[in-house]
């Protein structure tokens, strides 16, 4: 077939690739304010103590821990517009990457209340009642002594959301949007399946690059805010 | 002074404080004893409103509230007047020794930061840790936790000083110095309410005694009148199990 592994095709290939980086970044930044945003909301209910309210965080978290990501983006691009047009919505000027936004977002949402509530009960009650007898009020208390501590447990976890997120967003393709995988997709079409290896090698390679980034990040923050975790070595 | 009166608390259909009534005069210093399970952490814990009492009066200095009802602004008054030393210290985990100390200078009195820092760095070194104020809890010793915990207190100024069990989570070779400290902190004439059971501690340092069981008030007096002549039963034999025969002496 005379059809080989060409190295250097490679670079060339990735640097258009890139091109779509910035819509990649776009998805995965929205997304994580706007589940973090529904993840405070769900968390908060979890660790009320109304039983209906706690029942409807549960059941939100269980329901998207079995929903796969793929499925439920064709059920947000596909199937829930018409039921919005019939209530008089229309989504036909939402773009395609607002769609994926959304459904990350969802999905994303019920690992973020997970991490939230599980890092939240990690901090030790005694701290508040510490916080309390100094004569502390309920928002410095949280602010200065149980957030931090939270953000330390949560910091392995949130970097671990977040490399599912990235790595979430080459589901965009699906519905043509053209994040990175998209592009891969759209270069894929136009050489006719020609350099087809080298080209997911490529994107391969920029996906892997940037997951060791933000494990590295993660790594750093975490030694930061947890100082008073383990014992020092100095 | 603090005063309580008929303080009154369940947990759920049990009632662990059944009407308490206590007085402690301005810069004295207050032993409660008394055997497991009597109410006595419950007790302290209400005055801090770390626990919220079911009914009951309580005067703190110019403050008087009635505990069934009473606002988060006088929770919050009578906190800022009290200053509590945990059994198991209750150190802030994410903060340094110099600290946690500082954080209530800070944070709730206001203070400048140099302030804050001077007076800490002064109060950890009048209990003895000025080499160790940059460790964070987790490495420092369960004695030296605890000097951070009575320094914490003692800096805030408090009009009094709600001690639990201070020395019951100590190494028994710790326990010694530990107590050392706090008889150095009544020799300031800071109000003092000390739960313990280090019954030598109490008959040195206390100037009132209180003997608590389910729930109530059985005796108060003086370390002399309760140790040496209790006129209740319950305090003699409480009084006789925990203290050998020949190591009971008199004053
Ligand atoms: N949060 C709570 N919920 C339910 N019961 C409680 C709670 N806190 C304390 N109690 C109960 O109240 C009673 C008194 O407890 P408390 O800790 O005040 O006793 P204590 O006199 O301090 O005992 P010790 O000497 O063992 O420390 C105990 O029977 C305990 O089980
Ligand atoms: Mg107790």
């Amino acid at each position: 077939m005379g059809n080989y592994f060409d190295f250097s095709k490679i670079p060339g290939l990735m640097a258009s690739t890139m091109q779509a980086f910035p819509t990649t970044v776009k998805l995965v930044v929205w997304s994580l304010i706007f589940s973090l945003l529904i993840g405070l909301a769900f968390a908060s209910l979890a660790l009320s103590g109304n039983k209906v309210l706690n029942a409807v965080a549960k059941g939100y978290v269980a329901f998207m821990r079995g929903m796969p990501t793929l499925v439920l983006i064709f059920i947000l691009y596909f199937v829930v517009p018409v039921y919005l047009k019939k209530a008089g919505i229309n989504t036909d000027s939402w773009s395609k990457d607002m769609f994926i936004i959304i459904t990350l977002s969802l999905s994303s949402a019920a690992n973020m209340a997970e991490m939230m509530r599980s890092s939240y009960l990690a901090v030790n009650r005694y701290q508040w009642e510490a916080a309390y007898s100094v004569g502390m009020t309920g928002f410095d208390v949280f602010r200065r002594i149980i957030f931090p501590q939270a953000f330390g447990v949560a910091i392995p976890i949130l970097g671990n959301n977040i490399v599912a997120l990235f790595k979430a967003t080459s589901l965009a393709f699906s519905i043509g949007a053209l994040d990175l995988f998209g592009k891969v997709k759209l270069i894929s079409g136009r050489l006719y399946g020609l350099n087809r290896a080298e080209l997911y090698l490529g994107v391969a390679v920029i996906y892997w690059v940037v997951c060791v980034l933000l494990e590295w990040a993660t790594k750093r923050a975490e030694k930061r805010y947890t100082r008073g975790r383990k014992a020092l070595t100095v | 002074m603090i005063k309580i009166d008929d303080l009154k608390k369940s947990f759920g259909r049990n009632q662990i404080l059944k009407g308490v009534s206590i007085e402690v005069e301005q810069g004295g210093v207050t032993v409660i004893i008394g055997p497991s399970g009597s109410g006595k952490t419950t007790l302290l814990r209400c005055i801090d409103f770390l626990e919220r009492a079911d009914s009951g009066r309580l005067t703190l200095g110019d403050i008087t509230v009635d505990l069934e009802k009473c606002h988060k602004k006088d929770i919050l008054a009578i906190r800022r007047k009290c200053a509590f030393v945990f059994q198991n210290y209750g150190l802030f985990q994410n903060k340094t020794a110099l600290e946690n100390v500082m954080e209530g200078l800070t944070v709730v009195q206001k203070k400048s930061r140099e302030e804050a820092r001077r007076i800490a760095a002064e109060t950890l070194d009048w209990v003895g840790l000025s080499d160790r104020m940059d460790y964070y809890p987790v490495n420092l010793s369960g004695g030296q936790q605890q000097r951070v915990g009575i320094a914490r207190a003692v800096a805030l100024s408090p009009d009094v000083i709600l001690f639990d069990e201070p020395t019951s989570a100590l190494d028994p070779e710790l326990v010694g110095e530990t107590l050392e400290l706090i008889k150095k902190v009544a020799n300031r004439g800071i109000t003092m309410i000390v739960v313990t059971h280090e019954m030598a501690f109490a008959q040195d340092v206390a100037n009132q005694v209180i003997f608590m069981d389910e729930g109530v008030v059985v005796e108060a007096g003086t370390p002399g009148e309760v140790f040496s002549h209790p006129k209740n039963e319950r305090t003699k034999q409480f009084l006789a199990r925990i203290i050998p025969e020949d190591t009971i002496y008199y004053i």
